[in-house]
């Protein structure tokens, strides 16, 4: 049971080729009811690499659109405003979580519960790919 | 004779102080763990019409005789909006006294009146928690009530897709009081625990 279980989860964590990548963790995604079709989700992110790696883009069957947005709070407004290649320094991790940096999952091409796992491919600047998977959460 | 009189207007004058510093100190707002309380400055509302998820008028008799918690926000908002009704919930459920929750009602009202129908208010807000209240109104009817208690809201500017758009808005929770008036504020970020704490001692002294 645990082998296969092992293989898969190497398969979707550890990105194709030599080049580096992020280390993705906590991966997960809002719950709302389906009447709404915005999602957040969020994760942790490191770079444990020698060199600096940009998120370039987000994809996944499950949603039309993904993006990187930022929660910003400017005299008590809260607004959400898009991030373009969210960049992530040799050593540095970055936090997606409530209130702050998170992806912008649009418009769910099926229906989204508690416990489905959803498939999200990463593409970065250096012309890699990751595919991960994200706990729809409470 | 003269240090008698010197002493007389010495305690006068103190008294005075001590009377002008009560009086100031008393339509100051207080602070809270969580918020800002204005006690006997409560500020009273102009009437509004707000319209409810199950399409029923909510306005100032409807919302009398409990305690209002009031957030806005728009169902379209993907974080800072299901975070802070999450809080609510969990600021609503960790009130053990239950005499004092029934007197708690949590009110998320949309600014995007456009695209929050009733419909989609009352399943929105009720899967947070089953008592809370979804509720908008056109927008000049909202920013009769918003105008006044200082909540600030404007649709982003729309490129492309117009179904898809941001609407950026104050992220305080109004507190108003049984009798409708504005009685407090709890500003970002929200802590649940402190403002249950908050909410007790306010509504076990009033």
């Amino acid at each position: 049971m645990i082998k296969p279980l092992f293989f898969i989860a190497l398969f979707f964590f550890s990105a194709p080729g030599s080049a580096e990548s992020l280390q993705i963790t906590e991966a997960w995604i809002k719950n709302l009811p389906m009447v709404v079709p915005m999602r957040a989700g969020y994760m942790n992110i490191t770079n444990n690499g020698s060199s600096k790696i940009a998120i370039e883009s987000l994809a996944s069957e499950s949603f039309e659109k993904i993006e990187i947005h930022q929660s910003i709070e400017i005299d008590g407004m809260m607004s959400m405003q898009p991030i373009h290649g969210l960049a992530v320094l040799p050593g540095e991790s970055i936090q997606l979580e409530p209130g702050g940096y998170h992806l912008m999952m649009m418009n769910p091409l099926q229906d989204l519960k508690l416990g489905d796992k959803i498939i999200v491919t990463l593409r970065y600047d250096n012309q890699t790919t990751q595919t991960i998977i994200m706990v729809v959460r409470k | 004779m003269k240090k008698a009189h010197l002493l007389i207007i010495a305690v006068l004058a103190l008294s005075a102080g001590f009377i002008v510093s009560w009086i100031v100190s008393d339509s100051k707002p207080v602070k809270l763990e969580a918020g800002l309380w204005f006690g006997d400055q409560a500020k009273i509302l102009p009437d509004f019409q707000l319209l409810d998820h199950n399409n029923q008028t909510l306005g100032k008799s409807e919302l009398s005789g409990k305690w209002s918690l009031m957030f806005f926000g728009y169902t379209h908002c993907p974080d800072i909006c299901p975070t802070s009704l999450q809080t609510l919930s969990d600021m609503l459920n960790s009130i053990d006294d239950i005499d004092v929750r029934r007197k708690v009602q949590i009110i998320f009202i949309s600014v995007d009146p456009d695209r929050d129908t009733p419909t989609i208010l009352k399943t929105y807000v009720q899967y947070f928690h089953p008592d809370l209240i979804g509720a908008s109104a056109p927008l000049s009817e909202l920013n009769r009530l918003t105008s006044v208690i200082g909540i600030a809201h404007s649709r982003d500017k729309i490129t492309g897709n117009q179904r898809v758009y941001g609407v950026s808005h104050s992220s305080a929770i109004v507190l108003l009081n049984p009798e409708v008036e504005f009685a407090g504020l709890f500003g970002a970020p929200h802590d649940g625990h402190a403002m249950a704490r908050d909410l007790v001692k306010i509504i076990e002294r009033n």
